[in-house]
């Protein structure tokens, strides 16, 4: 204990402690504060064990989060009054500004002092030399797909984890919606059907693209898989497509394939002896493409759900 | 050179246009005026912006996809627009429909 500094020890009291209160305070708004603080020290902590760029990320993060839950409050303002009164509008702004600028003077301290670009050369070199054997030649590709393919699958698993609690949440907790929702399908948008029918075959055959794309340059099932989602939203909205019906099996079982071939994939390759998910290079292109392709549709699918069940929501009111 | 020039000039108009959209979206009292300004950044900011960018691309395969993005954009913000305005006009209604039933 005695070569652990008294700051960081403080440090990490703190970090405990808000972060259990981000989770166990109830109302939404002093969770988000909360969490800001966590997130702020978080980035402190990052900066402590030597990685300015996991604490310029982590601050970004924040100061997104930050700016979303001032619009949401603010949002909130509107909605409650015509009017939102004077006050709590430079309010939301001065919690806003107090919470943003902090870190904002975060990020300029980090930039300068990490010399962004003149630094330390990173993980670069490792995967530029590597790439050959990845079986794709974009980099970034390389890295989500081949070599950290572990950390890929766990962020596929959160955002089926996050799909199915929402929609527990939807259909289980009755939660009151913060906003009212307008069904703009309800009397049928001539301009949404016309956009929407002439959109989606573009959406469809870009989504293609971006999964194929992926292989070699910007691109990938992300991206596909979000693109995807965008078209059934539009088309979901436009009552092109009905409205998906969650009592059928395998409408619940498509936002898990993903995650399931992603598994199965890993496991394979035990079998012919390598590690979980270490692809031979002969195979690794053929593997992180069908991989790709599994999970465009998966993440697709995951996404449009969420779409799909405020949608609901809209339409049961 | 020339064209590397007025790419810079084409995409400081977008940029400007662009920031004057944001401005006014956040200075406008309600939906309606909102939509007016989106509608600023979606007529000049966004065409200007792609087609300076345009004047940089390298290669044809670059040149048509920033096409695409050019005849898609407007299309999609005037349906958004749309949709945005007939979301508010219904609100209206709805809130109009509900203090008839409050005042008899």
């Amino acid at each position: 204990m005695t070569d652990v500094p008294f700051y960081d020890s403080l440090l990490c009291l703190v970090l405990v402690g808000t972060g259990a209160g981000a989770v166990l305070v109830r109302s939404p708004l002093d969770s988000a504060i909360l969490f800001g603080t966590f997130s702020l020290l978080m980035a402190v902590v990052w900066l402590r064990l030597g990685a300015p760029d996991l604490a310029l990320v982590e601050a970004m993060l924040e100061l997104v989060m930050i700016l979303f839950v001032g619009t949401l409050g603010l949002l909130r303002a509107l909605a409650s009054r015509e009017r939102p009164p004077r006050e709590a509008m430079r309010t939301t702004r001065i919690a806003t500004a107090l919470i943003a600028l902090p870190l904002l003077a975060l990020l300029l301290i980090v930039v300068t002092l990490s010399g962004v670009g003149g630094g330390t050369p990173g993980l670069a070199p490792l995967v530029r030399s590597e790439i050959h054997a990845s079986g794709v030649e974009n980099a970034v590709t390389a890295v989500l797909l081949n070599f950290r393919s572990l950390d890929t699958l766990l962020e596929v698993s959160v955002l089926l984890l996050a799909v199915v609690g929402t929609l527990f949440l939807q259909r289980h907790a009755r939660i009151q919606p913060d906003t009212e929702l307008v069904d703009v399908s309800e009397h049928g948008m001539p301009a949404l059907a016309w956009f929407a029918a002439r959109v989606a075959p573009l959406g469809v055959l870009f989504t293609v693209y971006l999964w194929h794309a992926g292989a070699s340059k910007a691109g990938g099932a992300f991206q596909a898989g979000a693109l995807l989602a965008g078209t059934i939203g539009v088309l979901l909205m436009a009552r092109l497509l009905p409205q998906p019906d969650i009592s059928v099996w395998w409408v619940r079982a498509l936002p898990a394939v993903g995650v399931v071939a992603f598994a199965i994939t890993g496991m394979a390759m035990l079998a012919l002896g390598n590690m979980f998910l270490e692809y031979p290079p002969a195979l690794a292109h053929s593997l992180i493409l069908g991989i790709e392709a599994v999970l465009t549709i998966a993440i697709g699918a995951c996404l449009a759900g969420l779409v799909a069940e405020i949608s609901a929501r809209a339409r049961a009111r | 050179m020339i064209a590397d020039l007025v790419g810079a000039i084409l995409l400081s108009i977008g940029a400007g246009a662009l920031l004057l959209s944001v401005v006014a979206f956040i200075r406008f009292p309600d939906a309606l005026s909102r939509i007016h300004a989106a509608g600023l950044a979606g007529s000049i900011g966004f065409p200007v912006l792609v087609l300076g960018l345009m004047l940089d691309a390298y290669n044809v395969t670059a040149v048509l996809q920033y096409a695409g993005i050019l005849l898609l954009g407007p299309v999609a913000s005037a349906t958004v627009a749309q949709v945005v305005a007939w979301a508010y006009r219904h609100r209206l209604e709805a809130m109009r429909a509900a203090r008839e039933r409050r005042g008899r």
